[in-house]
């Protein structure tokens, strides 16, 4: 089973980190990795979604093994050292190879994009369901500001809903901040789920085209406007950002910005733009190859090493109070004459507390 | 019109009655009564609906008393309805008692507009899923159940997937017996309803049962999660019996301070015409295990703290229910979890014979006494010194870094032999000492 993850599942990754580190010098070096190098660069040329920039990091890397660079590198070390190089040529974070036995015959007797792809799993894993489906915290800040932590883009198949339900408390707020400072991003059509709950129009909102060189397709991402619940259609929304929101989260916060629904309030984000699969190499390696990149709707561009723009740029760690006041500085404008005297003196407050 | 009409029935608490009032009244402005007028028509009201009659009589007649002295001469509106209210809650010791003006008369009987009143979170502030999946909710109040469902269901739909919960009712008035049937009937298992709580009427003279209910789905109730429950001085009425229903099932564990002790739902009246509102306690709430309630004495937690302290006290005990569970997963995620509780909160005090103990080196790991700390680096790992914090019995994490922890060892002597590096996302090692 293969399953389209925007960046790496972080589940994955984890691995990743375990597997390298766990078999650090337990094989003989003096391997040139010839093979390895090769099968890498296969995989550039075939499946990395931008062919042009794939050819000439190909190209490097071969250079690199022919001037001896591999030589002599561990078996637990040649992965990591591989997707430096990659990520150092390319400039795409996504990039990822590590040795994992387990993995890579899991991914040779079902490779990605054999015909069924994005075929999920009967229930949610139990990681999704101890991190609550990414719903990490969904509160009403004072002068009547809703707040929802999301920390995760699991699987849109499980997440209906937790999304329904996080969106049921914060519908009659009078400005929703979106917290994505610890939000690495995950599945993509979670994406266009939680967007969903930000639009009433009758019909789908088109909110990016993506391309992936994996299936030759290209497809639109857009909004579900009979996705159940109620909808957040008019409160302002403001994204809180910060160099930890990648991927899937800042894809959120550009299509929610680019399309006039929400105000970027915070540092500048990872700048990962690409989704790909993890992929089997040869010899027990595997892969995390970015196939597909995203179109926006309006800008026609995406946010790959630039970050998502920022509205309010400020300091990440005073970015949600930051937000809570833009928020609040909203609320004020509503004309609700019983409340002026709160919102000032909690805009007063805010903003003591930003300049400490 | 009529002076007693009812304003809202069996509400426990207070402040979640004001958006009713306010619908619930259009009448042309008329010259107000004098104050003896009024004050007769409140004694008369506690008199007639007043949970315990005998008391009522007493309180109506203490009222007529201090008319007769002229203690309202000259009072009016808010001056009037503190008095009144101090009197009542001084004389019966019934905290539901009070009196407050009227909320001004609408101009039209037409729902006020979303953007002319502020809305509510319905009590619930806030829903977070804490550090080893612990599901907190800081519930403010239980709001009237016709209005508060959805956002009761959505909460609860929030909280579903959690190893432990937590009820926040520190700062919660109380409200509507309804909503609070809603959020206990999630708790238990809905194929043997639990009977909650009964409130005993006295205009009515009817006792009203309420049981959990059987129609919440099996696939969202949450019967075996255990539920620590955190409570104040401040936490009042709805909130004390929401906390008494489950102590009294022994489905949670209340954590703080002895609640404020008011047990009776009260109706609202209207005194004067259109002045003055009047609270009256017309019920008393019966708990089908104890046959009692907690008017006057509160609800006493099962671990006394200042309410203060007693959120952290319940995320360590839920954290050490789950690390004791011997469920994969759980019980490490919830270690790590109580590592990063233990670090957050500054760690245990630590003798200096014991650091000297412990300084020195073990391979590439090196300990040494600083500043009065323990100080702690690995020559491969950054070359960087950083303090350690105890967390137990030779056991210290990194300040600021909560995934890894060190335990040293000891041999028979007691000498310390060795340390283990402990990690979130792998295994341990080793390193022996070497001087």
């Amino acid at each position: 089973m293969s399953t389209k993850v925007f960046a790496r599942d972080r589940g994955r990754a984890s691995v990743f980190v375990v597997a390298a580190a766990l078999s650090l010098g337990t094989t003989a070096s003096g391997q040139d990795h010839a093979d390895l190098v090769h099968s890498v660069t296969d995989m550039l040329r075939t499946r990395y979604v931008l062919p042009e920039r794939a050819e000439r990091a190909a190209l490097e890397l071969e250079r690199r093994l022919e001037e001896g660079a591999y030589e002599g590198i561990a078996l637990g070390e040649i992965g990591p050292a591989l997707q430096r190089d990659l990520r150092e040529i390319t400039e795409d974070k996504h990039f990822a190879v590590a040795y994992h036995p387990g993995m890579y015959r899991d991914l040779r007797a079902n490779p990605p994009g054999a015909g069924e792809t994005e075929q999920p799993a009967a229930s949610p894993d139990p990681r999704a369901a101890r991190a609550n489906l990414g719903f990490t915290r969904v509160e009403r800040l004072e002068g009547n500001v809703g707040l929802l932590r999301y920390d995760e883009f699991f699987s849109a198949t499980h997440s209906g809903e937790k999304t329904r339900a996080a969106v049921e408390l914060l519908a009659d707020c009078d400005a929703v901040v979106i917290d994505l400072r610890a939000n690495w991003g995950g599945d993509a059509a979670m994406v266009a789920l939680l967007a969903s709950y930000f639009f009433d129009a009758p019909e789908p909102v088109l909110l990016a085209t993506a391309h992936d060189r994996l299936t030759g397709e290209t497809t639109r991402v857009e909004t579900d406007p009979g996705a159940p619940g109620r909808r957040i259609a008019s409160a302002p929304v403001f994204c809180v950002v910060g160099a930890n929101t990648r991927s899937a989260a800042e894809a959120l916060a550009y299509f929610l910005r680019s399309q006039g629904r929400a105000t970027t309030v915070g540092a500048r984000t990872s700048g990962g733009a690409h989704a790909g699969y993890i992929f089997p190499l040869i010899e027990n390696f595997v892969m995390f190859c970015p196939t597909s990149r995203r179109e926006d709707a309006v800008t026609g561009g995406d946010w790959e090493g630039e970050g998502v723009p920022i509205d309010v740029e400020c300091d990440e760690d005073g970015a949600a109070t930051r937000a809570h006041l833009l928020a609040v500085e909203h609320a004020m404008t509503l004309g609700r004459e019983e409340d002026q005297q709160s919102l000032r003196d909690l805009a007063d407050a805010l903003r003591d507390a930003l300049d400490e | 019109m009529n002076a007693k009409r009812v304003l809202a029935r069996c509400g426990m608490g207070v402040g979640m009655l004001a958006l009713g009032v306010a619908a619930a009244f259009a009448s042309p402005i008329v010259p107000k009564p004098d104050v003896s007028a009024l004050v007769e028509e409140l004694a008369q009201a506690i008199r007639e609906n007043y949970v315990f009659p005998d008391k009522g009589e007493a309180a109506a007649a203490m009222l007529e008393d201090n008319l007769g002295q002229g203690a309202y001469d000259g009072l009016a509106d808010m001056e009037l309805a503190q008095r009144l209210s101090t009197d009542l809650r001084e004389f019966t010791k019934d905290r539901h008692f009070g009196v407050r003006p009227a909320p001004p008369r609408t101009e039209s009987e037409s729902a006020p507009t979303p953007r002319n009143v502020p809305t509510s979170p319905f009590g619930f502030n806030k829903v977070e899923r804490l550090d080893g999946n612990i599901g907190y909710v800081d519930l403010r109040g239980f709001a009237p159940r016709g209005l508060a469902e959805p956002t009761v269901h959505a909460a609860m739909k929030l909280l579903q997937g959690s190893d432990a919960l937590i009820f926040d009712l520190r700062k919660n008035g109380g409200g509507d017996p309804g909503t609070i049937q809603v959020v206990c009937s999630y708790l238990f298992d809905p194929d043997e309803p639990v009977h909650l709580n009964s409130l005993y009427f006295r205009p009515t003279d009817e006792t009203t049962e309420f049981w959990t209910q059987p129609e919440i789905l099996e696939s969202e109730a949450m019967p075996e999660t255990p539920i620590w429950v955190l409570t104040s001085s401040y936490t009042f009425s709805g909130g004390e019996e929401f906390a008494y229903n489950l102590k009294t099932r022994k489905r949670a564990t209340l954590i703080g301070e002895t609640t404020g002790g008011g047990a009776h739902p009260v109706n609202g009246f209207m005194v004067g015409d259109h002045d003055l509102v009047a609270m009256i306690p017309v019920g008393r709430a019966i708990n089908p295990i104890t046959g009692d309630n907690w008017e006057g004495k509160g609800v006493a937690p099962d671990v006394e703290a200042p309410a203060e302290e007693a959120l952290d006290i319940a995320i360590a005990q839920a954290l050490e229910h789950m690390a004791a569970s011997g469920e994969q997963g759980k019980d490490e995620q919830a270690a790590w979890a109580m590592v990063a509780l233990q670090a957050k909160n500054g760690g245990l005090p630590i003798s200096e014979d014991k650091m000297l103990e412990i300084a020195g080196a073990y391979g590439e790991r090196l300990v040494a006494v600083r500043d009065g700390g323990l100080w702690y680096m690995r020559e491969n790992a950054g070359g960087t010194w950083r303090k350690l914090v105890c967390i137990g019995e030779d056991t210290f994490v990194l300040d600021g870094i909560s995934d890894f922890k060190l335990v040293f060892e000891r041999g028979d002597d007691g000498a310390v032999t060795g340390v283990t590096g402990h990690y979130k996302v792998r295994g341990p090692d080793y390193s022996a000492r070497e001087g």
